[in-house]
């Protein structure tokens, strides 16, 4: 099926058939599998954005904001 | 002196030609003295080409009205409790309206469309509608009010006009300048009686968290490190202004409101709001101490809605799924490697989904009809984060070619941001709320399509007066 008559048969799609999940099958592994030390390293990049939020809260008292 | 006249339901001006009664509109309007803001006002409406103002009056302002309940009629000898209101015109159209108070500093909620030369560049506007005499107007605009400096100081001021822009764009509650001064209360100090004297900023913070907008703290100097890089303050306050949040920004003794964003080639200029100015100020000198206000020492972004996930997390989280679905398939592993070697610009915004779905088919160039129906039909978190990897060769402030985006769920936890939708060339996946497993389904492949960030461009500017 070219790009163009997709696009046709996909600019019927009514909103009775959007308002169900047009997505297609689950599939197992999307990519390729994490191993336990690149899932920590993921887990210690969101970990050490945390603390900067921390400073910064702590810093408000002494600013003066006019 | 206040005019004799003022407010007078018939023995007043009622109409001011911009051109040959400037002076006399500015006259009447600065009856305890110059007022700064006034004569911005009046001279930056100048790049909207106004041929005359109408006067409204008496007019009964909900903000006015706040401060005097709380504050003037308490007085031995107040000051009126109405306003007159200014309602600007090009001919017919609408630019905007100012309510004047009686006090020495006059200019009250006002809304005026941005000058020209800034239009792309000033994000945060919001739709404000007036009804006089039986005519309707619409104009978008910051929310503006100058500090009386009495009862509200420049924090209460910055604080209300994001707490009003937050009502009108995205429907929280309308808090008056009395409801800001009572959330922020007095500053402690000997001799405070009812008149303010400034605030500190943790009880700015503490303000908006009662008004119900909680605000995220970033210390420009203690930006948060991804990939062992620290972000840069650009990056931080552009990824709200893309998301229409405004940013409050301290600096030494003064707070102000970033409102926008734009390029004038490559160099990144911010719009801001300053209360003790104008509604509208561009600011091209702002690193390292080079604005005119000095340092900037911490920036405050209220949020309108449940946001649990900051932006760089979010970003993180989105660049992670890139990175396994591109690396899922032969077909978009150069994708994955242009990712690698850092020649995709991220662009991260936060979005109510509903509003997402709808601006799905609006991108130009188009997204396939396919992917519209795909991230349509997923059911998604109220407030999305999504992060649209584009092409770099594109300039920074022209429109963006999106080569692939994915959308985080805002309201999952901070430090487990939960992917929802995402589409790479040839592929959608979706998340389902119920599901582990990601669900992937072909579409056809496109190059890049629109972005759904317009193009910031601003054109070389002459130095603005700043007074």
């Amino acid at each position: 099926m070219s790009p163009d008559s997709a696009s046709a048969t996909a600019r019927r799609s009514s909103l009775a058939d959007r308002l169900v999940p047009q997505v297609g099958e689950p599939v197992e592994e999307y990519a390729e599998p994490l191993t336990n030390e690149e899932e920590q390293a993921y887990r210690d990049e969101l970990d050490a954005l945390e603390p900067a939020h921390a400073a910064a809260a702590a810093r408000l008292h002494t600013l003066f904001a006019g | 002196m206040l005019p004799a006249d003022w407010a007078s339901s018939v023995e007043r001006p009622r109409r001011f030609d911009m051109t040959s009664e400037l002076d006399e509109l500015k006259a009447r309007y600065q009856m305890f003295g110059a007022s700064q803001q006034l004569r911005n006002l009046l001279d930056d409406l100048g790049a909207l080409e106004p041929t005359h103002a109408l006067v409204e009056a008496p007019y009964v302002d909900w903000d006015y009205r706040a401060e005097f309940s709380q504050l003037y009629s308490r007085a031995f000898n107040p000051p009126s409790d109405k306003a007159e209101r200014l309602l600007f015109f090009a001919d017919d159209k609408f630019l905007g309206f100012a309510v004047m108070r009686p006090t020495p500093k006059p200019v009250g909620r006002t809304a005026v469309a941005p000058p020209p030369l800034i239009a792309n560049a000033a994000i945060c506007l919001a739709k404000h509608h007036v009804r006089p005499a039986g005519d309707r107007h619409c104009v978008e605009a910051y929310p503006f009010l100058s500090q009386d400096g009495q009862y509200g100081r420049c924090a209460h001021a910055a604080i209300w006009s994001i707490a009003r822009y937050h009502h009108l764009r995205h429907g929280t509650a309308r808090r008056s300048i009395a409801a800001v001064v009572e959330a922020a209360g007095t500053r402690e100090t000997i001799d405070r009686t009812f008149a303010s004297g400034g605030l500190h900023l943790h009880e700015v913070a503490s303000a908006f968290r009662k008004l119900g907008l909680p605000a995220l703290m970033y210390d420009p100097k203690k930006l948060p490190k991804v990939d062992s890089k620290r972000e840069t303050l650009e990056g931080v306050a552009c990824r709200y202004l893309d998301s229409g949040f405004p940013v409050a920004l301290n600096t030494a003794a003064h707070l102000t409101v970033l409102i926008g964003y734009g390029y004038n080639c490559d160099e990144l200029v911010f719009v801001r709001s300053d209360d003790n100015e104008r509604p509208y100020e561009l600011v091209h000198q702002w690193r390292d101490g080079s604005d005119r206000l000095g340092e900037w020492e911490m920036l405050l972004v209220p949020l309108p809605g449940r946001i649990h996930v900051p932006s760089e997390h979010a970003e993180l989280a989105a660049r992670r799924e890139l990175d396994r679905v591109s690396g899922a398939t032969k077909n978009t592993l150069w994708l994955r490697q242009k990712l690698h070697d850092g020649e995709l610009r991220l662009r991260t915004y936060a979005i109510d989904s509903p509003e997402y779905k709808c601006a799905l088919p609006q991108r130009a160039p188009e997204l396939p009809d396919e992917v519209v129906d795909h991230h349509q039909s997923v059911p998604l978190a109220s407030w999305i984060w999504v992060t649209e990897f584009q092409d770099k060769a594109v300039a920074p402030g022209a429109a963006g070619r999106v080569l692939a985006e994915v959308a985080i769920d805002a309201t999952s936890h901070r430090l487990n941001p939960r992917p929802l939708l995402a589409n790479v060339p040839g592929g959608c996946y979706g998340w389902l709320p119920e599901e582990r497993k990601a669900r992937f389904k072909r579409v056809p492949a496109q190059d890049s399509y629109g972005s759904a960030l317009p193009p910031r461009p601003v054109p070389p500017l002459k130095v603005q007066a700043t007074g």
